[in-house]
């Protein structure tokens, strides 16, 4: 990217971000979130600031490697525990407000 | 008019494999199939906050090893990505996957076809992910219902290169290979090949081009197909589907489309679903993954024989058909009982014929697999000898003792045979009194076949099987037959 760009998202942009999250941002909001993702966006450039050259990307915060586990069952949730902390469920699923399918 | 051979097929395939392990991908949950929602779950499964995930080391060992069987490149240091996007079966948002450096990159599966052709379908790449939970849509009501069961479940995502078919020839082609993938993981022990729980699942990229085109025509995907005939049909109508449109001359959109099975038919998804933008980065809760030398070898030992070796196997050192040897290596455990019969008996056709006839239908009947199956291969094998002996007559090894076996497995076929008076008559003096009789029961037909009229010698074995309930001994009667025809005056 160049370091140079300024980044500015807008309503466009902002849509669609808030399409692929499902989320409604009525018009009388725009401004505001606009407006707080610009801000945001305007912090993170500040890092650009700094000279990473010949630095490699971070991409894991501890220099960790192979954290695996055996292949072995433990730590099951019981099932009414589950449920109980769903925002809503009946006595055998989660339910979630309606997602139209494919109809 | 163009028809529809002056196009070309261009068909990609992604299979998803269930892989079978004793938990999870990323959690402890149990990782199996069950009809009673949300049994199998855990915290981190359901995403609850501060929780994190940690690899199964198993789900990296069956990756390695359906690499190592495709001939794919195995990259020793693979790292999970983010596949970010939003819907209610997802519970954290994103489903961890791989983006770079997936574990295996490149190879190819070889396949029969039908015809008996050769093929090969080149990978792309093989990556390992969790599968999302289930969510149904009830009519009534204004709630979705979701099951986590499924949610964590680890999976191996196998990506073939885009592959330019005739158009006659794609859905017979995706059919071999979908067949294929099925047998091999089979074979690897990483997956139960369950299609009925959707073990392994299959999604189509299909386009059609101008022949001799360079240029791929616009593509859509169809998803979820879960049967191997499902993929040949979802196949044959998206490539009718699609030359429709450009006979009308319409465009071909770009879409993700489901089929329906019971009425034949592809519909779109809604477009919604379709704005997908994953938004691919690296996970940062999950450490990379480093494959030492040692580790990929120890693998490496661990594969076993693959279908096609076995397949190959059967026709050079056991003589079979490739159409046998096809039908016998379909299913793991029905080559094990082949291999094993075959060490107590050398009439390898026999044992085929058996497995493919009425063994075959016993266990279709009763929806059993060749493990359940009542008669062991020990049991087969002397049921075969019986019958290679002359003892037993083939009808009524099929009729009389193979049902008597299914019912007292414990005892020795031969055993058996002789308590239910079923073994051949093979008193040679017994059975030419028989015949005598006959050919002096029909004196003008013993004439005649003595005279040359060969057609005649089954009605006279019918006779001798008749009086003799089926139980004289076919090789002896023939020879006597023959020996006492000769005698007529």
């Amino acid at each position: 990217m160049n370091p140079n760009s300024q980044p500015n998202v807008d309503r466009q942009t902002l849509h669609k971000i808030a399409q692929l999250a499902r989320l409604d941002i009525a018009a009388t909001e725009e401004e505001a979130v606009l407006s707080d993702l610009n801000q945001i966006l305007d912090w993170v450039e500040k890092l650009k600031e700094l000279d990473t050259e010949g630095v490699e990307p971070l991409r894991f915060m501890s220099g960790e490697m192979n954290n695996l586990r055996e292949d072995i069952p433990n730590n099951a949730l019981n099932k009414s525990a589950a449920l109980k902390l769903a925002p809503k469920a009946d006595q055998d699923h989660i339910l979630v407000p309606k997602v139209l399918n494919n109809d | 008019m163009p028809t529809l051979s002056d196009y070309e097929v261009v068909i990609g395939l992604e299979v998803h494999v269930q892989l079978q392990t004793q938990s999870k991908i990323f959690s402890g949950d149990a990782n199996q199939f069950s009809t009673t929602p949300n049994t199998n779950i855990s915290a981190i499964t359901l995403a609850h906050p501060g929780t994190l995930p940690k690899l199964n080391r198993q789900v990296v060992a069956h990756a390695i090893k359906i690499g190592l069987a495709c001939g794919c490149h195995i990259n020793q240091e693979t790292i999970f990505a983010r596949k970010n996007y939003f819907y209610p079966d997802l519970p954290k948002g994103y489903q961890i996957s791989q983006d770079k450096a997936p574990i295996c990159e490149g190879g190819k599966v070889e396949f029969v076809l039908k015809d008996g052709k050769k093929a090969v379908m080149p990978l792309t790449r093989i990556h390992m992910e969790e599968d999302a939970g289930k969510s149904s849509h009830p009519d009534e009501g204004a709630y979705s219902w979701v099951d986590y069961n499924r949610a964590g479940t680890p999976l191996v995502e196998i990506v073939t290169d885009p592959v330019v078919c005739h158009p006659n020839e794609a859905a017979a082609f995706a059919y071999g290979y979908f067949k294929e993938i099925r047998k091999l993981v089979q074979y690897l022990e990483i997956c139960d090949g369950k299609m009925e729980q959707g073990s392994l699942r299959c999604d189509a990229n299909v386009s059609l081009m101008p022949k001799g085109s360079q240029v791929f025509g616009q593509r859509t995907e169809v998803k979820n197909l879960n049967s191997m005939r499902n993929v040949q049909r979802a196949v044959t109508l998206e490539i009718e589907r699609q030359f429709g449109l450009l006979s009308a001359g319409e465009q071909v959109l770009r879409q993700t489309l489901n089929f329906d099975a019971q009425k034949n038919t592809i519909t779109a998804m809604r477009s919604k679903e379709e704005m997908n933008d994953y938004r691919y980065f690296p996970d940062p809760d999950l450490a990379p993954v480093m494959i030492s030398d040692e580790w990929l070898q120890e693998v490496k030992q661990q594969m076993p024989a693959l279908p096609q070796q076995l397949q190959d196997k059967l026709m050079t050192d056991f003589g079979l058909s490739a159409y046998d040897a096809e039908v016998i290596t379909e299913e793991k455990a029905l080559y094990a009982y082949f291999a094993q019969t075959a060490k107590l008996t050398s009439h390898y056709k026999l044992i085929a014929n058996w497995l493919m006839g009425d063994i075959k239908e016993y266990l279709n009947q009763h929806h059993l697999s060749i493990e359940a199956l009542p008669v062991k291969p020990a049991g087969l094998a002397q049921l075969i000898t019986l019958i290679e002996s002359g003892k037993l007559s083939h009808t009524i090894a099929s009729r009389e003792l193979f049902p008597l076996m299914l019912k007292n497995p414990e005892q020795p076929a031969e055993a058996l045979a002789q308590a239910h008076r079923l073994v051949a008559n093979q008193d040679a003096d017994e059975l030419s009194e028989v015949i005598k009789g006959i050919i002096a029961q029909f004196p003008k037909e013993a004439k005649a076949y003595k005279q040359g009229k060969k057609k005649l010698k089954g009605m006279f074995m019918g006779q001798v099987m008749k009086q003799t309930g089926g139980k004289a001994d076919p090789k002896l009667t023939t020879q006597l037959l023959d020996r006492l025809i000769a005698e007529v005056e």
